[in-house]
């Protein structure tokens, strides 16, 4: 039932047969799946499919009952966000957490700013902020001195994804970053994917709208009533075939 | 001749993307303060030829230091999401507790000590009921301020019990290099709450608590601690301001804070902080602290009867919960 996966050795997350039930309910049965670096990956599926309980399974918001996650062939074993984190692994929520009354640097460096004894060295935290902007190809958004709550959905999750860079994380996971967007700005939010694909990064991008992630993806992964109904290469697929693992779970049906 | 056209190297793309700004609503509002602290200033030097006098400006901020001093403690707590408005029973319970054990023949430090401790549990109380046992701040520190207002009527026994002597804390009264001592604490206060809030760690720990706990509490910040840490700074500055009083008055009344309450709050509330916190500084306080001092002496220098000075001062704060209502009308657009 498995398709294409890749190579255990080139993968940046590695899992395995993964199962989580709550109560009667089974979420997940059994799901594999592979990411290697440089790569974007779209989980899609219907509402109740299993996305999200994979997403926070690799977030370290759950435990599986059974199964096994490995980082470069590390198996990890997360107890907490902050072990996800710590492994490489960094979500972006749809709330995307962001502090609205402060300037772009400080939701970069939240956390983790620069600091020279108790003091913020305010000027290398914007500067690396810059850095990052530019990295990104944001670097028309103002590194400080705007809150980051005037500014747009695309921008503020521009931001959001951002912040995921400077916290060092190698596998970028977007839950919906386009569900409240309008086309020209999922469109570059999807860019933003390309440039963190680029830079080396995984991005697994969570969605239940093919038309906006086909064009960006290389792969697919769609899951149905909790199993992996399969995953396609964007270059041997095509949007009918994976429309009909999203509805049925099966191709040609 | 063809006309060719080049991409030219650094021509800015098409449609460049929009570069996202400060809406200038909030601009003018953020302005509006200072231009009302010149318009008042202007209009009582007009009306009063004593207003704009060395000495007048000195009794302004004599006058001013205590409201000042509290009002940067409301405003810091704020900033964070709590609002803080147990000040007074602190400063009554401070006066009144020192008053009563010099009295009983307890050394003035131990005293002063004593004082200082109360006013720290109130600060812990406050965090408890706030942060543990998750009731809103108004609430937990109504309730707590009102049983401490009570105790420091209980401790007194409902009476103003003077200072043995009232000397010890004379140098309240004071002048250095011609300004009075509450100015300069005051002074000190608002330069060391600058520094806290724009150049530290903590400073941006409480903003981005304030502004939106769960992302700071996502992003590893200690946010329990910021709130204990914000209330204690709080009632902190409030046991300074009961010292004040009491050096001033040379005695421990328990209905000392009472009358700060409208003062301190309409201060902070001028400043455009809002409620809802992430947001503020002690310079904007400063500004709705001297905006509130200055109309209560230029209505004095004039010879408004207090009761329109009350009416206009319910109306000044009406006013500023108008910006801030319109403020938030535009922002969650």
């Amino acid at each position: 039932m498995t398709t294409d996966q890749a190579p255990a050795l080139e993968s940046l997350l590695s899992v395995r047969g993964i199962s989580k039930a709550f109560g009667h309910i089974q979420a997940l049965t059994d799901v594999s799946l592979d990411i290697a670096p440089g790569e974007v990956l779209a989980l899609l599926g219907d509402n109740g499919a299993g996305k999200s309980t994979l997403i926070k399974i690799l977030s370290g918001l759950y435990a599986t009952d059974s199964g096994e996650i490995r980082m470069r062939g590390v198996p990890q074993r997360f107890q907490s966000p902050a072990d996800a984190k710590a492994a490489g692994i960094a979500t972006v929520y749809q709330d995307l957490a962001l502090v609205d009354t402060r300037d772009v640097a400080a939701n970069l460096f939240l956390g983790r700013e620069y600091t020279r004894g108790p003091f913020i060295d305010v000027k290398r935290n914007v500067a690396e902020s810059r850095r990052v902007l530019e990295q990104l190809k944001l670097g028309h958004l103002p590194a400080s001195g705007v809150p980051v709550g005037v500014m747009s959905g695309g921008q503020r999750q521009a931001v959001a994804v951002a912040r995921t860079v400077v916290s060092g994380a190698e596998l970028i996971i977007m839950d919906e970053p386009t569900a409240a967007l309008g086309v020209s700005e999922s469109a570059k939010v999807m860019a933003l994917a390309h440039e963190l694909r680029d830079s080396g990064c995984a991005v697994i991008i969570i969605s239940h709208n093919l038309q906006q992630v086909w064009d960006f993806a290389d792969r697919f992964a769609v899951l149905h009533l909790g199993r992996l109904a399969g995953v396609r290469r964007r270059s041997e697929s095509t949007v009918e075939e994976i429309v009909q693992l999203i509805v049925y779970g099966a191709a040609g049906a | 001749m063809t006309a060719t056209i080049v991409a030219q190297p650094g021509t800015p793309p098409a449609s460049p993307p929009p570069k996202p700004k400060a809406d200038p609503v909030d601009r003018i509002l953020d302005v509006g303060i200072y231009i009302a602290l010149a318009a008042l200033v202007l209009v009582f030097s007009v009306a009063s030829p004593y207003f704009l006098t060395v000495g007048n400006l000195l009794n302004i901020g004599q006058a001013v230091a205590q409201t000042g001093i509290l009002a940067a403690g409301v405003t810091i707590a704020l900033i964070a999401g709590q609002l803080d408005i147990s000040f007074g029973s602190v400063i009554a319970i401070t006066a009144v507790l020192i008053a009563v054990l010099t009295s009983a023949g307890v050394p003035v430090a131990v005293a002063v000590l004593a004082a200082v401790v109360a006013g720290l549990l109130v600060g812990v109380l406050n965090g408890v009921l706030i942060v543990h046992l998750n009731i809103s701040s108004i609430i937990s520190t109504l309730a707590v301020g009102t049983a401490v207002t009570g105790g420091a009527y209980l401790v007194a026994s409902g009476q103003v019990v003077p200072l043995p002597d009232p000397t010890v804390f004379s140098w309240v009264n004071a002048r250095i290099l011609g300004l009075p001592v509450p100015m300069l604490i005051a002074i000190a206060v608002y330069v060391a709450g600058w520094i806290l809030l724009s150049k530290t760690k903590l400073g941006a720990h409480i903003y981005a608590v304030g502004g939106n706990s769960s992302a700071a509490l996502r992003a590893g910040i200690p946010v329990k601690r910021i709130y204990f840490t914000v209330l204690l700074i709080s009632s902190g500055l409030a046991v300074l301001a009961g010292v004040i009083v009491l050096g001033r008055t040379g005695a421990g009344d328990p209905s000392y804070g009472a009358a700060d309450m409208f003062t301190v709050l309409g201060a902070v509330l001028l400043s455009g902080i809002g409620l809802g916190g992430g947001t503020g500084s002690v310079q904007r306080t400063l500004i709705g602290v001297l905006i509130i001092g200055v109309l209560a002496n230029g209505l004095v220098l004039l010879g408004v009867q207090s009761y329109y000075q009350q009416l206009l001062n319910g109306a000044v704060l009406v006013l500023a919960v108008v910006m801030e209502a319109i403020r938030r009308k535009r922002r969650s657009r």
